[in-house]
This record gives structure tokens, C-alpha cells and sequence, in this order.
């Protein structure tokens, strides 16, 4: 019974070593933690900056309609990061890059709009297209309000329906004004249904990548670095005559990447639940655990065949960094695998991270689990076939010098 | 003198190993386009959300309606198919959204009569939500104006201050030029320092510990082979950009003496953080793990004011910041940071210097650990 | 293992690599229980003859047996046999000797592991200094914990590759003692070395390669004999003819040569050198002499003026 134990044992005995030798480094210890820290900090950033637009609001004329335009601009605080100008200001702020934009409601507002000639003026800085194009959203919709305050959502027809209460309340002279708040001269209404009862914030979304980063930055990178410190250090001499099978050495060195990335996971994944980013349905738990743990075992195999291929660290650097930015990127890390170019969505298709972050969305944004069990295959059989490719490179024999 | 020539035959020694490794040499090419390609890949996910159009009027105003749609500001790929169809890739997140038209659409707008339309919205992320949310009413506002109706009191008017927009992607791939700089001068910079100081290599920081010349010119001609190296690479995505996504520099010059500055610094500051660490394992992580911070925070995706007051002041730590700034003047002639490009390459050359001047003194330090 | 059967053996072993052969039919025997000692200048095939005894390069022809195991056959068998010390020590920097030995222990399946690790620290010197990191050792430090590692599984062949290279005199006996009290014990170890007196002091045999082939293998005496005593001596520049033919026509000098400094003579022993300045300074008024054993190039020079040269 013991002799059949030895092998696991020497695998497990592997694990720790390489655990305890990376434990002893703080610089690889703050190198498995300043990724996904540093992405944590990115996603706050990009939070910023895909949701709200910085905008300079001009309100020039005094009349009731003017407000009512202000308003409404006010009103959609998802969509502008509003701050209120005189126009001099405003001009200075879109030099200095202080706002992206000044939306000025110009004198003689009211009385244009009495005759349907009003207009809004929207100065645009229109340095990249993508922001530019939601500043043009925004403002259109805004404008739209104006006369077709169902335009802007559930939120946009009550706040236009409360503000000519009051206002009819305010000014009884103006009841007849309050027409143009209400009605649809556009003759088109959007009738939305959402797929999910909670829109799911940009942050929580963008949790997904930071993990991924974590499991690929460690397990892949870690786990290989570590494969190739055996062969640059030599101390594969010392795994390569000892009497176990090198499927339980390359076993424990997969174990010591696993487990690395798993601690890192773990970590990352209460971090979550704590600033609420991590809140899946509490029947997902298992699934999302499972595919953690796939991930992990996934990303160091590769990291375990990429080390015994590569054997030196100069090479695995780069060979590892293009690997993971393919991984990390292309499988849709940072983007949207729909939203590319068929053959490169095909492409993305073939690699294992893809399969990782399809799962982990769906058990984290989705009501059910569909396609998670073929995600948890594709991860499983992404370690094996990594972890015999690593047995058969490892075969490839090792001259000592 | 006596320094330059150490420096130089430093570099030489340098070359003549990296030009042994070809593996290493051309991975790292593979490298640096791979960042421009999945950089640029980004720029596909801001514009044009996959969306099942289900058009069961067909009528005139439906193709109207259609035609606003797809001049929504870049919104939509429309994507024609039936509701079932729709539904199950709406459900297996292949679309954003499914607008579907529905039959009588032509006749109700044609009579005046108010039509709705019904959108199913995948509404897992926010800002595709918001995306489609706000698209739909300026394709609306579009087709009402098309239409020529009648009762719209208020329009927007639009006035750029730039003649023409600059797209996404030829946007991305100019800051993407700066990760690649950031990213391969980064480590190399770090690998050619941190090498002597591994056992494996046999510390030969020893070696010129023990030269009658100070480490710097050392390091100096260490850092010009690792940037020489990178310049190449950087240039071949410079060459990529240039005709692979078909974006030139308005100033030639000014964009490859920006390319050029930009390896040179980080190249500084890879060699310092290679000194510093004195380890692969953990160099080389730390610099992809920093890279990414650096380069999003730093008006990669737009400038980075507008991302507010406390996320520009935090970008001003960031090399790439500066970096940025200047490539985008130089390429598409945008003002991405509010400092003039004079400042933005002063404050390059000034990290390049600390830089090299802290890795100076961090390579004098005690004994290697 | 049959009694009479040598512990290792190779037969017409040929190693290729690219163009490069570094062993070339070698044909080598070393007896149960004693030090067999491989010498020979770089790039005679001593570290490719360690890599095809461990089992790391497999040679291209030609047959190896160790401890009555094929090791092209057997090797798993043979690992829990042998136990090897590394020319670069091989330890794990970052973690303790008694962690690196715990390690190691577990790879061998080592019963008890805890007591024989007390133990070999103990042998080896580093009782004191087990939790240390082993990044903090010296090399001669790092060279006995790497031999304790060897010696950690009870090996009944022990391969050392050059045990002693760069370290210094008192870790270097050290290492000397350890191997001695392991021939005591009837281990068989083979050691591959660069120092004559290394060669003298441990091996039973000695046998000496050159660009991959066997060229010679006998006892350290025997070879020390076949090279001679290395006699060197001086005069005045006026006399040096007449010493140059006194060394020629003496029949006690088996060859001569003339050194910057004098000459160099080599006798068969030292009681012939002392005869051979007793009759030269009869002749010439000699500035200075002194004898000494050959080195391992002198005696490689003896052996094979030709490849020398």
C-alpha cells in the first residue's frame, strides 16, 4: 500500500516545495497580486469612463421650456457626469479637456420652441469616434424627451409627468405647454424587455477578467516560470533520478500551480462577495466553484507544458506573454467574443479561456446553467491533454547541460 | 571616454547574445503585434452591438425605420433573423439586443398613430444596455425626421470642434503603440539586468561589480541593446499600423521620435524594475501585471481627463500618460492631454533619466541577494 | 547482484552529439565496493559518461549495466539504487537543508525520514544550520548537504560528480572523509575529479578518458609510476649545457625538458631523483632543486605525448 502511495506522495511533496519556494519570494508573491489588483483599479477606471461622460451644461435662457430642457439633461445622471457653466467656463473646460462637451440651451429657447424651431447646441470634442457617438446618443435621446418623454425609459415619463404637475401647479398659465411634454410626435415607442430582472453593473461584469487575469498571470505563467527554474537551476536532475514516475512529477508541479492560482481565486472571490461585485443565484455556487477550479487546473497545465517545451525563462517570457495576452484578450477577456469578426470568433472558439469566461458569465449573470457543463469538459480536457503533451515533452530527454 | 567604450562594448555583448537567441527574437515580434491585434480587438466592442432584427411589417416605414437604425451613430450590426432564432442567441449571449418590427408598423405610422417597437435586451452588461437604450431613440428621432412628421418642437444641433471624427480602432492601435513600447522595452529592459543577478546565470553582476568602471556605463550599454531590440520591434507594429489599419502619422518625425522615446524610457524603467526584483520569475509578471493599469489609465481609450478629475491625477503617474499624448498628436493631430506635447516629452526624457539613475544606484547596492 | 559482478559496466558505449563524439566505445568496468576515479582534461567525456550512468542522455550504441540492471531497461528500478551528487549541487535555493532533505526524502520514499535526516545533517555538519535557507551557505556548505541528499536513500552506488571543485580545503577533506567511510561501509562510488591527489587519496582505481575513449585504467600508484617523479632543477646559465647533457645521458631520467626557470627531469622514484642530484651536483654547482609527485597533466603527458600535443 505504501509503495503505491510513494508516487502521490513525491507529487504532493513537489507541490509544497514549489509552494514554499514561491512563498519565499515576495516579489512573485506581489507579481501573482498586482495583476488583478492593478485590473481592479482599470475596471474602477473604465467604469468611469464607459458609463458617464463629462459635460458642460449652458443654460442661457430663463424661461420654463429652457428649465424643462435643463432638466431632463439633469435628470439622465447615468448618462452625463453634469456640471453647470456659464458659457466662457465651459469654453475654457473643453480646451483644458475638463468635459468632453457643452450642451447649451441657448437664449430664446422658449420662444423657438413655442414654434418648433427650438434647437439644443451640442459642442462636441470630438476627439475618437466611440465617445463621441455616445455623447451624440445621449443628447439626441435628451432632445428627443423634449417631445417624447416615454423616449427616455420608465424614468424619463415619470419625471417629465411630475415636472408639468408642478409646473402646472407652479405657473396655472402654462397648462396648455404641458401638452408638448406628453404625446410621441415621432410616431415610434420602444417597448423593452430585459432578459434578466438586474441590469448587471460594469464593474461586477468586468469581475470575470480579473479573475481570468489572476489564473492565467499565476497559473500559466507562475506554474511555467517555476517548470523552467527546475531546468535553469538544474534541480530537475535531482526530480529526473529520483524513482517516481515523471507523471506524478509533472502531477505535483501541476498541484503547485493549481493550488497557487486556487489560493489567488479564492481570495479574489471573496473579495467579491465582500464589495457585493460577486453575487451569483446560491444554487450557482458549485458550478462556479467547479469552474474556478477548472480554470485553475486548465491554466497551469498549459502553464506545466509551456515551462517543459520551453525549458528557458528568456524564451517562455515572451512565448508566455503572447500566449496570455491571446488567452486573456482574444478569449474575451477584455472583449466580447460576439462582437468580433467571424474567423476571429472562430479562433477565440478554440481556446480554453473562452470556455472559462462563457461558464463563469453564465453562472454569475444568467439565471440557469446552460452550456456550463460543456465549458467544464473543454477545461478538463484542456489539463489533461496539456498535462500528456507536458509527459511527452518531458520524454524529449535532457542532456544535463 | 573610457566609459563610453565599456558602455559600447556592454551593448555589443548584449546583441551578440540576443542575436544567438532567434526564438527569443522573434517571439518577441510575434509579441508586439499580438498587442496591437487585441488591443484593436477592443474597438469592436464599443460600436456596432450584434442586434436580430425580426421585421414583420416589411412595409415602406419598416425599411425606413431599418435605414435610421443602421445610421444610429455606429450602434447596430444588424443581424436579420427570425424571433426564434433571435430569442435563442439573444439567450446564449451571441447578441445584445433583438429589435423586432412589428407587422402593421407601415400603416400605423403612416396614419400617425404612435407604434411601438419591441426590444429584447440582454441586459447582462451595463454599458452595451446603455448603448442600445440610447441608440434607439436618435434611430427614432432619424426616422421621425426622415418621415417629415410634424410637432417636434426641439432639435439638436451639432457642433464638432474637430473637423472630422477619428475612429476607434485607428485610436486604439496609436495607444496601443505605447503598450507595445511599454510592454516589450518593459521586459526586455528587465531581462537583460536581471539575468546576472540569477544563479543560474552565474551572478555575473559580479563581473562588473568588480570593473574598475561604475555599474552605470554597464547598465548603459545593456539597456541601448534591450532598447535597440525593442525599437526594431516597436518599428515592425509601426509598420503594421501603418499598413496593415492604414493609420499614418500626420508628423512622421514627431511620431518616430515619440515611438522611439517611448522605448527608451521604458526600456529605463524596466531595467530599474529588473534591478530591483533580480528575479524572472517575478519580473516578468510584475511588468505584464503593471502594463495593463498603466496603459488603461492612461487616456488609452480616451483621454484621460475625461474620465475624471481624480483618475487624470492618478494618470499622471503613469510614463504611458505622457506617452500617449504625444502619439496621438502625432498621428491624428488630438490634444488627448490638456499639457502641451513640449511638456509631455520633457517629462518623458525626465523619467527615462531617473530611470536609468535609480537602476544606477539600485545595481550599486550590497551584495546580490 | 552476482558477487563478481562489477557494480557498473559499460561496453563500447558511443555517444553523438551533432558532430560532436563525446563518447567514442568506451569500455569501462568499476569492481562492488570500491572508488573507481574518472579523470581527464575537458571535454574528455566525463560529464556525458555521468549523464548516461544517471540515465539523462541515452547513448547511441553500446551497453550499460549497473548493480546487475540494464539501465536502458530498468531505469526506475536503478534510481532507488543510486544516489548522485551533481556537479552544481542542484538544491532549492529559496528553502531550508532540512526542507530540501525532506523533499528528497519523499521522492525516495525514505522510511523514518526524520531520524535519517537528524542523522545525515549530522554527518555532513549542518545539524546546526538545518532551517537555514540554503541561499545563505557557502559552496562548500552547499556541496555536503548535496551529498548528504546523495547519500539520503542508502544508495549502494554513489556517482560524485567532481565533489570537490570550488570549495575549500577544510570542506574539501571533509568530503574526502565522508567517501572513505563509505568505502568502509563496501559502497561502490564512482567520482569523476580533476585532482590527482583527490584520485590518490579515495580511489581504489583510476581510470583516464580522453576525447571519449578509455585510456588508461590502473591504481593512482600505477599511474603515478607510469608518469614518474618530477624532479626540477637549476644551475647557472654558464652550466646549463653541461646539466642538459648530464639529464640526456643519465638512464635514470626517463625525459627531460628545459623550463624558463631550469629544468625538469621525471625520474621512476624518489629515490632515483635523489641519486640524480646527488651525481649532478658532482658536475654543476645546481642553484636549487626539489622533487614532487606529477599532476594529472603531467601524468596524461606521460601517458600520451601525442594527444598532449
Amino acid at each position: 500500500m505504501s509503495r503505491w502511495l510513494a508516487g502521490p506522495r513525491a507529487g504532493w511533496a513537489l507541490a509544497m516545495n514549489d509552494l514554499r519556494a514561491w512563498l519565499r519570494s515576495p516579489w512573485a508573491v506581489a507579481a501573482a497580486l498586482v495583476p488583478p489588483l492593478g485590473m481592479g483599479v482599470l475596471v474602477a477606471v473604465l467604469t468611469l469612463a464607459v458609463s458617464k461622460q463629462p459635460v458642460a451644461l449652458v443654460v442661457e435662457d430663463r424661461g420654463l421650456d429652457a428649465e424643462r430642457m435643463a432638466q431632463i439633461v439633469r435628470g439622465d445622471r447615468e448618462a452625463y457626469a453634469l456640471k453647470d457653466m456659464s458659457l466662457t467656463q465651459a469654453e475654457a473646460a473643453l480646451r483644458q479637456l475638463q468635459v468632453a462637451a457643452i450642451i447649451r440651451i441657448p437664449d430664446g429657447f422658449g420662444a423657438a420652441a413655442a414654434t418648433g424651431d427650438a434647437h439644443v447646441d451640442l459642442l462636441l470634442n470630438n476627439i475618437d469616434v466611440d465617445f463621441s457617438d455616445d455623447l451624440r446618443r445621449t443628447v439626441t435621446r435628451s432632445v428627443a424627451q423634449f417631445d417624447a418623454p416615454e423616449l427616455g425609459g420608465e424614468a424619463g415619463v415619470k419625471d417629465s409627468l411630475l415636472q408639468a404637475a408642478v409646473r402646472q401647479l407652479a405657473h396655472p398659465e402654462t397648462a396648455g405647454q404641458a401638452l408638448t411634454a406628453t404625446g410621441n410626435p415621432y410616431r415610434v415607442a420602444v417597448d423593452e424587455h430585459d432578459l434578466r430582472f438586474t441590469t448587471v453593473s460594469f464593474m461586477r461584469y468586468q469581475v470575470v477578467p480579473i479573475l481570468i487575469l489572476a489564473a492565467v498571470n499565476i497559473g500559466l505563467l507562475g506554474t511555467a516560470l517555476l517548470c523552467v527554474r527546475e531546468f535553469e537551476e538544474r534541480t530537475i536532475k535531482v526530480l529526473l533520478l529520483a524513482p517516481v514516475r515523471r507523471g506524478f512529477l509533472l502531477g505535483g508541479k501541476l498541484c503547485a500551480g493549481v493550488l497557487a492560482s486556487a489560493a489567488l481565486l479564492t481570495l479574489l472571490v471573496f473579495g467579491g462577495v465582500w464589495r457585493g461585485a460577486l453575487r451569483p443565484p446560491a444554487a450557482h455556487w458549485p458550478a462556479l466553484i467547479a469552474l474556478l477550479g477548472g480554470t485553475a487546473v486548465m491554466a497551469a497545465g498549459l502553464g506545466v507544458l509551456l515551462g517543459t517545451l520551453v525549458r528557458r525563462s528568456r524564451v517562455l517570457t515572451v512565448v508566455g506573454l503572447n500566449l496570455a495576452t491571446a488567452l486573456f484578450f482574444l478569449g474575451g477577456g477584455f472583449t466580447t467574443v460576439a462582437f468580433l469578426p467571424d474567423w476571429l470568433a472562430a479562433i477565440a472558439r478554440i481556446l480554453p479561456t473562452s470556455y472559462a469566461i462563457d461558464g463563469l458569465r453564465q453562472t454569475l449573470f444568467y439565471p440557469d446553467l446552460r452550456g456550463v457543463g460543456r465549458d467544464l469538459l473543454v477545461l478538463g480536457a484542456a489539463a489533461i491533454g496539456s498535462a500528456v503533451l507536458s509527459a511527452l515533452a518531458l520524454r524529449r530527454g535532457w542532456n544535463g547541460r | 571616454m573610457r566609459d563610453a567604450r565599456v558602455a559600447w562594448a556592454s551593448a555589443r555583448l548584449e546583441w551578440q547574445h540576443l542575436g544567438r537567441d532567434r526564438l527569443f527574437l522573434l517571439c518577441t515580434l510575434l509579441a508586439v503585434v499580438n498587442f496591437i491585434v487585441v488591443v484593436s480587438l477592443f474597438g469592436l466592442t464599443g460600436s456596432h452591438a450584434p442586434t436580430a432584427l425580426i421585421d414583420e411589417d416589411g412595409g415602406p416605414y419598416a425599411r425606413q425605420f431599418v435605414s435610421a437604425l443602421e445610421q444610429a451613430h455606429h450602434s447596430f450590426r444588424l443581424e436579420p433573423m427570425s424571433a426564434a432564432a433571435a430569442l435563442r442567441a439573444l439567450r446564449d449571449g451571441r447578441l445584445v439586443a433583438a429589435i423586432t418590427i412589428p407587422a402593421g408598423f407601415s400603416d400605423g405610422a403612416a396614419s400617425g398613430a404612435i407604434v411601438p417597437i419591441r426590444v429584447d435586451v440582454d441586459n447582462v452588461d451595463i454599458d452595451l444596455t446603455d448603448d442600445v437604450q440610447r441608440a434607439l431613440p436618435s434611430a427614432i428621432v432619424a426616422f421621425g425626421t426622415a418621415i417629415g412628421v410634424s410637432g417636434v418642437h426641439v432639435h439638436a444641433e451639432e457642433h464638432d470642434l474637430l473637423a472630422h471624427d477619428t475612429d476607434y480602432i485607428p485610436y486604439l492601435v496609436v495607444s496601443g503603440l505605447a503598450l507595445d513600447a511599454l510592454v516589450v522595452a518593459g521586459v526586455l529592459g528587465a531581462l537583460v539586468l536581471v539575468r546576472d543577478f540569477e544563479p543560474a546565470a552565474g551572478r555575473v553582476d559580479k563581473l562588473w561589480r568588480l570593473a574598475p568602471v561604475g555599474p552605470a556605463a554597464v547598465l548603459l550599454g545593456r539597456l541601448l541593446a534591450a532598447a535597440t531590440v525593442a525599437a526594431v520591434a516597436v518599428g515592425l507594429t509601426f509598420v503594421v499600423v501603418v499598413l496593415g489599419y492604414h493609420v499614418s502619422p500626420r508628423s512622421l518625425p514627431q511620431a518616430l521620435g515619440a515611438l522611439l522615446a517611448c522605448v527608451l524610457i521604458f526600456t529605463c524603467l524596466g531595467g530599474l524594475l529588473g534591478v530591483v526584483v533580480r528575479r524572472t520569475q517575478a519580473v516578468v509578471p510584475l511588468v505584464f501585471g503593471l502594463a495593463m493599469p498603466f496603459y488603461l489609465d492612461s487616456g488609452a481609450l480616451e483621454p484621460a481627463r475625461l474620465d475624471g478629475e481624480r483618475v487624470w491625477q492618478i494618470a499622471h503617474l503613469s510614463p504611458a500618460y505622457y506617452a500617449i499624448g504625444v502619439l496621438e498628436r502625432a498621428f491624428h493631430g488630438l490634444q488627448v492631454t490638456p499639457e502641451p506635447v513640449s511638456v509631455d516629452l520633457l517629462v518623458l526624457a525626465g523619467c527615462a533619466a531617473a530611470g536609468l539613475l535609480a537602476a544606477g544606484m539600485a545595481a550599486r547596492r550590497g551584495q546580490p541577494r | 547482484m552476482a558477487a563478481h559482478e562489477p557494480a557498473v559496466s559499460l561496453e563500447n558505449v558511443t555517444c553523438q552529439f551533432k558532430r560532436r563524439r563525446a563518447l567514442n566505445g568506451l569500455t569501462l568496468q568499476a569492481e562492488r565496493g570500491a572508488v573507481l576515479g574518472i579523470v581527464g582534461p575537458n571535454g574528455a567525456g566525463k560529464t556525458t559518461l555521468v549523464d548516461v550512468l544517471c540515465g539523462f542522455v541515452r547513448p547511441n550504441s553500446g551497453r550499460v549495466s549497473m548493480l546487475g540492471l540494464d539501465a536502458a531497461r530498468r531505469p526506475h528500478a536503478l534510481r532507488r539504487r543510486i544516489g548522485v551528487l551533481p556537479q552544481e549541487t542542484a538544491l532549492y535555493a529559496e528553502i531550508s537543508a532540512a526542507q530540501n532533505l525532506r523533499f528528497a526524502a519523499a521522492l525516495y520514499d525514505v522510511p523514518h525520514a526524520r531520524d535519517r535526516i537528524a542523522a545525515l545533517l549530522r554527518l555532513v555538519g549542518l545539524a546546526e544550520r538545518a532551517n537555514d535557507v540554503v541561499r545563505t551557505f557557502s559552496g562548500g556548505m552547499q556541496r555536503r548537504l548535496a551529498l548528504a541528499r546523495a547519500l539520503l536513500h542508502d544508495p549502494e552506488l554513489l556517482i560524485l560528480d567532481e565533489p570537490t571543485v570550488g570549495i575549500d580545503v577544510d570542506a574539501r577533506h571533509a568530503i574526502w572523509e565522508h567517501v572513505r567511510g563509505l568505502r568502509a561501509q563496501g559502497r561502490t562510488v564512482l567520482l569523476t575529479t580533476n585532482y590527482l591527489d583527490e584520485a590518490e587519496a579515495l580511489c581504489d582505481r583510476v581510470a583516464m578518458l580522453h576525447d571519449g575513449r578509455l585510456l588508461s585504467d590502473d591504481t593512482p600508484a600505477a599511474l603515478i609510476a607510469r608518469a614518474g617523479r618530477r624532479l626540477e632543477l637549476s644551475c647557472a646559465a654558464a652550466d646549463e649545457e653541461r646539466l642538459a647533457a648530464f639529464l640526456r645521458a643519465n638512464p635514470a631520467v626517463r625525459r627531460h625538458e628545459r623550463t624558463a626557470a631550469g629544468f625538469v627531469a621525471y625520474v621512476a622514484e624518489q629515490a632515483a631523483a635523489e641519486s640524480v642530484v646527488r651525481q649532478a651536483l658532482a658536475i654543476v654547482p645546481l642553484e636549487r632543486f626539489q622533487t614532487r609527485a606529477p599532476d594529472l597533466a603531467e601524468i596524461f603527458h606521460a601517458i600520451a605525448p601525442d594527444m598532449a600535443a
